[in-house]
């Protein structure tokens, strides 16, 4: 999809399956693991 | 002389296909600038003309290009302007052109054609519905798909992320059986006249099998397809829809006490559901706030799903159902498609327009008095499929040609255009022999 909008280079971060079964405090572990991928992506680290 | 292809050619051309991705896993039909021409010649529409777009994808597909799959496919010309219908009746359908093929649930275009169009083109309509066997059933569900795959680029593991999709996606199209049926069909109950022929899309997730061969009351019968249209898996969302394609067998059952179609859809729609606690147990006896599709109640998004009853129903209406017969008549066995989304309202029926077919014969014929009366003055007139429906025009001088007798190109032109105007080809180009 991103090569189909015009973006052939763009970054982002996977999430590992299943997402839609998860508790509230797994999904919150999931961000957790999200973050420094999230932030490397963004310039922040 | 006879031309003669050699049949490594062949392989090789097929192979090319195979390489380049243009295909769903089966050999194509290799497909020459000529074959094109026949399809696009029974089209009553210019090959430029969009006949299916995704926006979100920001592309879309032409006459020409949704022939080139037509015939990549294994269709034959004559069964293109049934294609083209079917196109026209997934726009209108909506789910497609929004990116349902690329979900992964897997969805796959479900083809109902009625009319005289199903025996003109032999599309099968009676045992093997969901079967092989069937030339037009098998290459018009496909010419959809390989459209898909080749035009929009909705290949598996790229931009179609179906889970497991159903073997739909290889094709599903069938002809309701309208001779064995105690019912009106699906057109003529919505409006058409009976001697038209229509497509009507819908999007399917599955298709299921009922068996019930015991029973000759039509309440038994009615309870079986409920339970089969309100199983639990089939909820994702709030509410579901289906298709009852139901034997020659079954319709009798019910049409014998007296019940309509429509009867049918009443009575499937109050039945078709599951009690709270049923529901409760799958953990589907609420609904999602921001997406309405079910979870269980105490999860954080949960909200309820608006039907206090005890008893759920899966319906939204009777509408929600559409119901044709097909089938062979020789035995208690239906089936439920599931299709997508909740549905009611007036189904995508379309009509099938058709041109008359003109073969490669009917032009020689239409060309043959102007071919006699070159050949009285010594020339040869040979004709040629150049781009799309144009027709290249080239003639040879014999030996004892009369170079006074040829007529200028402008008035050539005028005549080949005279003798091509009962056909659906327009002339091209013209050689005509220089002037010694």
């Amino acid at each position: 999809m991103a090569a189909v909008y015009g973006f052939p280079g763009y970054e982002f971060a996977l999430v590992p399956h299943p997402i839609a079964s998860l508790s509230l405090d797994e999904i919150r572990q999931r961000a957790r693991e999200l973050l420094p991928d999230l932030s490397r992506i963004l310039g922040l680290t | 002389m006879t031309a003669t292809v050699d049949s490594a050619d062949v392989r090789q051309a097929i192979e090319y296909y195979e390489e380049r991705g243009w295909t769903d896993g089966l050999p194509v039909v290799p497909v020459t600038e000529s074959y094109l021409a026949e399809f696009l010649a029974v089209s009553t529409r210019h090959p430029q003309d969009i006949v299916f777009a995704m926006p979100h994808l920001d592309r879309h597909c032409t006459v020409r290009v949704a022939a080139i799959n037509a015939a990549l496919a294994g269709c034959r010309p004559e069964y293109f302007p049934v294609v083209l219908a079917a196109w026209e009746s997934l726009t209108a359908e909506g789910y497609v052109p929004k990116g349902i093929w690329q979900s992964t649930t897997g969805s796959a275009p479900l083809l109902v054609v009625n009319g005289p169009v199903r025996n003109e083109i032999g599309l099968n309509s009676q045992g093997n519905i969901f079967g092989s066997g069937f030339r037009a059933n098998a290459t018009i569900g496909r010419a959809l798909r390989l459209t898909a795959i080749n035009c929009f680029g909705l290949a598996p593991h790229h931009l179609d992320q179906a889970t497991q999709a159903t073997p739909a996606k290889y094709a599903a199209c069938i002809g309701e059986n309208e001779e064995e049926s105690p019912w009106p069909a699906l057109h003529t109950e919505h409006g058409f006249d009976a001697h038209e022929s229509t497509v009507t899309a819908m999007s399917v997730r599955s298709v299921i099998h009922i068996e019930a061969r015991h029973t000759s009351v039509p309440e038994q019968l009615g309870l079986d397809l409920a339970g089969t249209v309100s199983r639990t898996g089939a909820l994702v969302h709030e509410t579901i829809s289906a298709c009852l394609v139901l034997s020659p067998e079954h319709a009798h059952v019910f049409a014998r006490a007296g019940w309509s179609k429509a009867d049918v859809r009443q009575f499937v729609y109050e039945h078709a559901g599951r009690t709270r606690a049923e529901l409760a147990a799958v953990g589907k006896d609420a609904i999602s706030r921001s997406t309405r599709w079910r979870l269980p109640a105490d999860h954080p998004e949960a909200m309820p799903d608006g039907r206090p009853d005890e008893f759920v129903r899966v319906l939204n209406s009777p509408e929600a159902l559409l119901t044709v017969v097909a089938g062979a008549n020789n035995a208690g066995v239906s089936a439920v498609a599931e299709t997508f989304g909740p549905r009611g309202g007036r189904p995508p029926i379309t009509r099938i327009e058709r041109k008359a077919t003109m073969t490669t014969e009917q032009i020689d014929a239409a060309l043959q008095s102007l071919r006699d009366m070159l050949q009285a003055d010594g020339y040869v007139l040979d004709w040629s499929i150049e781009d799309g429906n144009l027709v290249a025009i080239r003639v040879v001088p014999g030996s004892d040609a009369c170079a006074e007798c040829l007529v200028p190109p402008e008035l050539m032109r005028g005549i080949v255009t005279r003798e091509l105007s009962e056909t659906p080809y327009q002339v091209g180009s013209i050689t005509l022999p220089a002037k010694s």
